[in-house]
């Protein structure tokens, strides 16, 4: 206790005290707006392709990790001159030692590089909400008009910084009745053929530029899908026409009813694969943007902090769960059905 | 009444299993650790694994009653 | 579904993404990791190998030159013996005729000793004749025969040369 007393932690912890104080008195941020869909952008499409900002993250992302690899191998040397080289070189050489554990060389050599990938790619989308920014410059628009199109009800008072519009903490709920007359507006002016705008906006809310990629459900959906399917390509490729027996496909004379069984629980194991992969990445990542905001929302100062440490660790942790697990799908796919060897 | 009450108890719910799990896990890690410490870090390894996988289950809970709080049940509103 | 924000272009578009991610980092960059570490392997294990001969080479070389030592070592080791056994027999030469001019030197000197005594026992009776003639000289003088005196003579002259 006397240690604390002395004047450095003491006027170290007078001033958390007070960053406390100023965060809950007067520096109060909004609650970012929470959606499942990307939001689109509105100017940045692709034809009928609209780029959502969960999209510009994924971009963001493959920028990220191929600016990285690309000057990592950039003139190799035999004796590492640059650092970058030597951790990749590292990581390769882990990751690589890992699978070997696991699945044997042979495997590991053949999908390293999708493991690698997907742990690269996933964890500078998983770890892109922890960048200052994202989630925080974006686009403002009407509440009344996000309401009428992705169903946002809150909206937060303006206020003017020279160039720059930015959301402060006064919150604006649209009550039942402005639901109903927006509702009713807004169908009127499109039979008219008419874009939506209100005249009066009673607030605003903010869409970002850019947001983790990983709190796309169709990101997460779509690489499960795709690493699911691979596997069974990979299980074809190597097992011919065993590997189908395993699903019990081609219903061959003499197979028990128990093994037709047994096939339907594995078809519906490749489901529960697709939707686990995805939705623990999703959920992880999501909960962790929602965590931060909530968090931020509560404190603005302080309290968010180790909760970035936490993301940190989750972030890592989700990359490598999925890119490992792909890899083990991959492994089990080669393997011809237990009961094969018996037959 | 029950918008407010749905999320909170897909989570609370959800989060009985999981928490069990986790707990029982380190356990079992743990005494593993205490009964031969030279293949500990063996062993934190995979129980760190264990733990994120019993952990997305509360997560997948935590990912529904989100969605009932922010995005709402069809046929809630 | 919609709720959900799922759309099956947005889910295609992530898939093309990823795929176009792998093919890149699939085609320029794992294969160049790989290639330098199975390279540096190789060296290594070359290296070591190197190492190991040129150790070996060494070894021989030092046991080569040990040899040739040890050699070296026991020729000089039986020209120093062969030289000290030389001297030994120096030394005893020299010893034997210091001892024979020695042996040589105390003859000669006993027998002149002996000489000397000889010529003095000589001279001695020489002189002990004289005197006891003088000494009979003047007994006789006193009164006695010819034939007495001369008893008395070869008496003494016996008792001396008995002495």
């Amino acid at each position: 206790m006397s240690k604390l007393l002395r004047p450095k932690p003491l006027a170290i912890i007078i001033g958390f005290l007070a960053l406390l104080v100023i965060s809950i008195l007067f520096v109060r941020v909004p609650l970012p707006t929470i959606l499942l869909p990307g939001e689109a952008i509105p100017g940045l499409a692709i034809g009928n392709f609209k780029i959502t900002n969960t999209f510009i993250a994924t971009l963001i992302a493959d920028i990220v990790v191929l600016a990285l690899a690309f000057l990592a191998v950039r003139n190799m040397k035999d004796v590492p001159e640059s650092k970058l080289q030597n951790i990749f070189e590292w990581i390769y050489e882990i990751f690589e030692g890992m699978l070997t554990d696991i699945g044997g060389k042979e495997k590991a050599k053949a999908w390293v590089g999708v493991f690698l990938t997907l742990l690269f790619f996933l964890l500078f989308a998983n770890w892109m909400e922890l960048v200052p920014g994202i989630d925080s410059i974006g686009y403002i628009e009407p509440v009344e008009k996000a309401y009428v199109e992705k169903g946002v009800t809150v909206g937060y008072q303006v206020k003017h910084l020279g160039p720059f519009i930015t959301l402060t903490s006064e919150q604006v709920k649209l009550s039942n009745e402005e639901r109903e007359a927006i509702k009713k507006e807004a169908e009127e002016v499109e039979a008219a053929g008419q874009e939506y705008h209100p005249h009066e906006p009673k607030g605003y809310v903010l869409t970002p530029y850019v947001r983790a990629a990983t709190t796309d459900l169709n990101l997460t959906i779509g690489l499960a899908l795709l690493v699911v399917i691979w596997s069974h390509v990979i299980g074809f490729r190597r097992l011919g026409g065993k590997y189908a027996r395993r699903f019990a496909l081609p219903v061959i004379t003499g197979m028990k009813p128990i093994d037709l069984f047994v096939g339907l629980l594995e078809f519906i194991s490749e489901f529960a694969k697709i939707i686990s992969l995805s939705f623990r990445l999703f959920g992880n990542i999501f909960a962790g943007q929602v965590l931060l905001f909530v968090m931020a929302f509560l404190v603005s100062f302080l309290l968010p902090l180790p909760f970035f440490g936490l993301e940190l660790f989750v972030g890592f942790m989700q990359a490598f769960v999925f890119a490992i697990l792909t890899f083990i799908y991959f492994e089990q796919a080669t393997h011809s059905h237990a009961g094969d060897e018996h037959h | 009444m029950i918008e407010i009450l749905s999320p909170g108890l897909a989570i609370g719910l959800g989060a009985i299993g999981p928490g069990i799990g986790i707990g029982l896990l380190v356990m079992g890690a743990l005494q593993a650790m205490g009964r031969n410490p030279e293949v500990a870090g063996e062993i934190r390894t995979n129980m760190i694994l264990g733990i994120v996988f019993a952990e997305s289950i509360a997560i997948y809970a935590l990912v529904v009653a989100l969605l009932l709080l922010f995005v709402g049940a069809p046929g809630l509103q | 579904m919609a709720a959900l924000g799922l759309n099956l272009n947005y889910l295609l578009s992530y898939i093309v993404n990823f795929f176009l991610l792998y093919f890149l980092l699939k085609k320029f960059v794992f294969p160049a990791v790989s290639q330098m570490l199975e390279d540096r392997k190789k060296r290594i294990a070359e290296g070591l190998t190197a190492a190991d001969a040129a150790r070996r080479e060494a070894e021989e070389e030092r046991k080569r030159l040990m040899a040739q030592l040890e050699a070296e070592r026991a020729e000089a080791q039986q020209r120093v013996a062969a030289a000290s056994a030389q001297a030994e027999k120096v030394k005893e030469d020299i010893l034997a005729q210091a001892r024979r001019e020695a042996e040589a030197i105390k003859t000669s000197a006993v027998e002149e000793a002996e000489a000397e005594k000889q010529r003095i026992l000589a001279e001695a009776h020489k002189q002990i004749a004289e005197l006891a003639m003088l000494a009979a000289e003047r007994v006789v003088r006193k009164g006695l025969d010819e034939k007495t005196q001369h008893q008395i003579i070869e008496d003494f002259l016996s008792q001396v040369s008995l002495n």
